[in-house]
This record gives structure tokens, C-alpha cells and sequence, in this order.
């Protein structure tokens, strides 16, 4: 398969949700990122029919870690056309069984480190960038900021992206091997770590100097405290926080009045 | 210059919010619809930064909680920050108070027409079906182009209608609401920094 064909499919991933919907969620996305391949390997119309209704099934996955099933999938598609005529149903199954599968479990690590890991940890490490270029007076702290931003994030997420499509296409079945040696856990713990640091470093100088507004110390410490003893302990999300604090407030206001 | 927000500045902007948004749901994920850029980006478009910068850090924060696996649809956090800053930064200059809270239902109202759109999404597969029953093969450009166009317009005019609607009748609500609503209103804003780093402290030291 030429470089191409990959670049082809790589680009196309980006539109893996472009037409997502509650029935067929990415199929229509996968089919389309998927298309180069199939028409490259099914040049007769009829063949390219069946490979394209087989992949129209529901389908879905974490949008970053799609390259690695698209990869895989591509794979297993170029083995099957190169398959005698009479195994090729057989494999057919086995396919889709590792493709749903595969979408699965790397949903599963790819929203635990995407998700759950690199977008609050790169939220956290921008908002203290912020702080400190604010605070040194750096000429345009703001297009700073958001460059990084984007940068953290969008570095690994392009790299699994391509290399689990590159990855995915050459290793087939064998990829989950690679992935697990990639070590997801430990590095989303390791960003967490990271994350935390700034956000806790962040939340000292919005305590010693509110961003809002009112009293040194004593009230943002409080407000922070109620709101995370909520969080932790009660799973209240920030936005009833937020209405209990106004309802409070208002409690508050309307007694003094 | 009133006239000329409404008429030129209003839709511009509220078609670069439309355009960020495909970013967080149909195109690439690139992270360039997430509050924490949109905000600062709109302060800066209307000339002011700080404010968009700091609606747009609280309105990460609060979106951070969610994250979008499967069909679940987390608060916008480009629509709130879109909004947020428009109604605040603009002639109607809503005080940020009541601008955070209005982007936060603005947000989940969009929510709404998402969920509709999604439904109405389905269509598509079925002329994927029909293109390759008929011509063997499937126009992308066909489904792709409608997919992305309505949602960039119903996600622009939602947008514009909401700051048009909402900015002057929230600025006039603003100075005729009683004291203590006001200052309720004010403390949430207040409350909403610890409430916002609470929740990325406890998303950032959950165990995975």
C-alpha cells in the first residue's frame, strides 16, 4: 500500500464524526477514511460493494485512537482479498469481531488519556502559564497560551493517530501487544501528576489574590473547600454547585436586607 | 454602532463560533473549540481580552466535568463561551455576573438542537445505502456538505438569535432586579473559581 493511500485514510480520520448520528454513530465516518483502501484493493464494483456495506454497521470509538482501528481493519481487508474465494467468509467474521472489539477496549484507554487525562492536565498547565506570563508582564501571553495549549494536546494525539494507523496496518491482530507496551496507564498517571501540580499551584494564587474579587484568603479558601467536599465526597457537578452557591447567596442578601 | 454590531459583528462572530464548534463535534478534535481558546479568542475580537479569558477559563473549568464517550453530550463549551463573551462584550455590556450563567443555559440548550440534529443524522446512512445500491460507490461530498452545513448554520443562528434576544432584555433585567438577586448572582461568580478548580483538582487526582 502506498504512503498515499495512509495519508489519504489519515487525513479522512479527521471526519470519522463528521456525520455521527444515534443509529449508526461513526459508520458513515469509518466507510469514508476507509474508502481509499477499499477502493484501492476492490477495483471491481461489486466486490467494493460488499467491503462497503460490511463496514456500515454501527460503529464507534474514541475519535484519536481511531487510527489504530482503521489501520488494523485495512490489514485485515488487504489479507482478505488476497484469500481464496471459499475462506474468505470466515475471515470476514473474524474482522469485524476484532474491529468491534478493538474499538471498545481503545475507547476505553483512549477516553481514560485523552479525555480524562490530557484535557484537564493541558487545562491546567495553560491556565498557570497564563498566570506566570500575566504576571511577567510577556508580550502576547494570551496567543502564547493557547498555542501551547493546542500544542500539548494535539502532539500525542497526532502521533497515535498516525502511528496506529501505520502501526495497526503492518502488526493486524498483533498491534494490542504494541499498544500495551506504549504503557497507557503509567503516562496518563504521570500527566495527571503533572496537572495536578499546576492546578494546585494555580488555586494557592487564586486564593491569596481572587480573581473575582472579594476578600483575601478567607472566602476563596471556603468557597473552594465547600465546592470540593462536594465534588469528592458528594459527586455534585460544578454547575450545582454553582446554583446551590447563587440560592445561598441570594438566602444571604435577602437576610441582611 | 449598535446597528452595526447587530448587523455585521454579530453574525460574523457568531459564524466563527459555529465554524470552532465543528472542531469539538463533527471535525478533527483539534481542541480548538474548547472554552479555554474560544473564550480569549472572542475577548479578543471585541477588544476585550480579559474578560474573554476569564469567561473562558471559568467555562472550561465547568465543561471539563463531562467528557463526550459514546452518546452522551456534555454542556458546549463553545457555545457558552461564544455566548458568554458576546453578551458581555457587547452594547448591551451584560455584567459577567449574569453573563455566566446565561452562557451555561445557553449552552444546554444547544444540547437540545444537538440531540436533534444527531436524530436527523441518521438519514445519511440510508443514502450512503442508496449511493451504493445505485452507482456502486458512495458521494461523500454529498452527505459530508449538508452534515457540516446545517450544523454550522443552525449552530450560528442559534448563537446570533441568543445574544440578540438575550443581551438586551438580561441588561435591562440586570438593573431592574432586586439588590439581593444581584448579589446573589455576584457571589455565584465569585464562588465559581473554587467551584471550577474543585472540580479539575478532583477530575486530575481520580484514580484511573
Amino acid at each position: 500500500m502506498e504512503t498515499a493511500v495512509f495519508r489519504s485514510v489519515f487525513w479522512r480520520s479527521f471526519f470519522i464524526q463528521s456525520c455521527w448520528s444515534f443509529e449508526g454513530r461513526q459508520n458513515l465516518g469509518f466507510l469514508m477514511a476507509l474508502d481509499p483502501v477499499l477502493k484501492k484493493i476492490y477495483p471491481d464494483k461489486r466486490e467494493y460493494r460488499a467491503a462497503a456495506i460490511r463496514h456500515l454497521s454501527c460503529f464507534n470509538t474514541q475519535p484519536y485512537v481511531s487510527g489504530c482501528v482503521l489501520g488494523v481493519t485495512a490489514g485485515m481487508e488487504v489479507q482478505r482479498a488476497q484469500l481464496p474465494e471459499g475462506e474468505r467468509k470466515e475471515f470476514e467474521k473474524k474482522m469485524i469481531s476484532m474491529k468491534t472489539s478493538l474499538s471498545t477496549a481503545l475507547a476505553a484507554v483512549g477516553d481514560a488519556f485523552f479525555w480524562g487525562s490530557l484535557r484537564p492536565a493541558a487545562a491546567a498547565c495553560t491556565i498557570l502559564l497564563w498566570l506566570v506570563l500575566w504576571t511577567l508582564r510577556a508580550p502576547h501571553p494570551i496567543f502564547l497560551g493557547a498555542l501551547f495549549y493546542v500544542a500539548v494536546f494535539n502532539a500525542p494525539a497526532l502521533w497515535v493517530r498516525w502511528k496506529g494507523l501505520l502501526g495497526g496496518f503492518r502488526r493486524r491482530e498483533t498491534l494490542v501487544e504494541d499498544l500495551a507496551a506504549l504503557c497507557w496507564t503509567k503516562r496518563a498517571r504521570m500527566i495527571r501528576r503533572i496537572g495536578l501540580a499546576a492546578a494546585i499551584i494555580v488555586l494557592a494564587a487564586s486564593i491569596l489574590v481572587p480573581p473575582w474579587g472579594g476578600s483575601f484568603g478567607a472566602e476563596p479558601a471556603a468557597l473552594f473547600a465547600t465546592a470540593f467536599a462536594l465534588r469528592r465526597f458528594g459527586g455534585v457537578t460544578p454547575t450545582r454547585t454553582y446554583a446551590g452557591a447563587v440560592v445561598l447567596g441570594a438566602l444571604g442578601a435577602a437576610a441582611l436586607q | 454602532m449598535v446597528a452595526g454590531w447587530y448587523t455585521v459583528l454579530l453574525p460574523a462572530m457568531s459564524g466563527w463560533i459555529a465554524l470552532l464548534e465543528l472542531d469539538g463535534v463533527l471535525i478533527g478534535q483539534w481542541m480548538i473549540s474548547r472554552p479555554i481558546l474560544v473564550g480569549p479568542l472572542m475577548g479578543l475580537l471585541c477588544g476585550k481580552p480579559a474578560l474573554g479569558l476569564s469567561l473562558g477559563i471559568l467555562f472550561e473549568l465547568f465543561t471539563l466535568d463531562k467528557s463526550p464517550v459514546g452518546s452522551v453530550m456534555p454542556l458546549n463549551g463553545t457555545v457558552a463561551a461564544g455566548t458568554g463573551v458576546l453578551l458581555s462584550a457587547g452594547p448591551d455590556v451584560v455584567p459577567l455576573a449574569l453573563a455566566f450563567p446565561a452562557g451555561l443555559l445557553l449552552s444546554a440548550g444547544h444540547r437540545r438542537l444537538e440531540s436533534r440534529l444527531r436524530e436527523y443524522r441518521s438519514i445519511y446512512s440510508l443514502r450512503a445505502f442508496q449511493d451504493i445500491d445505485r452507482d456502486g460507490r458512495v458521494n461523500w461530498e454529498g452527505l459530508l456538505l449538508p452534515s457540516l452545513g446545517r450544523q454550522v448554520l443552525m449552530t450560528g443562528v442559534f448563537v446570533y438569535a441568543s445574544v440578540f434576544v438575550f443581551g438586551p432584555l438580561l441588561s435591562y433585567a440586570w438593573g431592574e432586579a432586586p439588590v439581593f438577586l444581584r448579589r446573589a448572582l455576584e457571589f455565584g461568580l465569585r464562588a465559581s473559581a473554587g467551584i471550577g478548580l474543585a472540580s479539575l483538582i478532583c477530575s486530575l487526582g481520580r484514580k484511573i
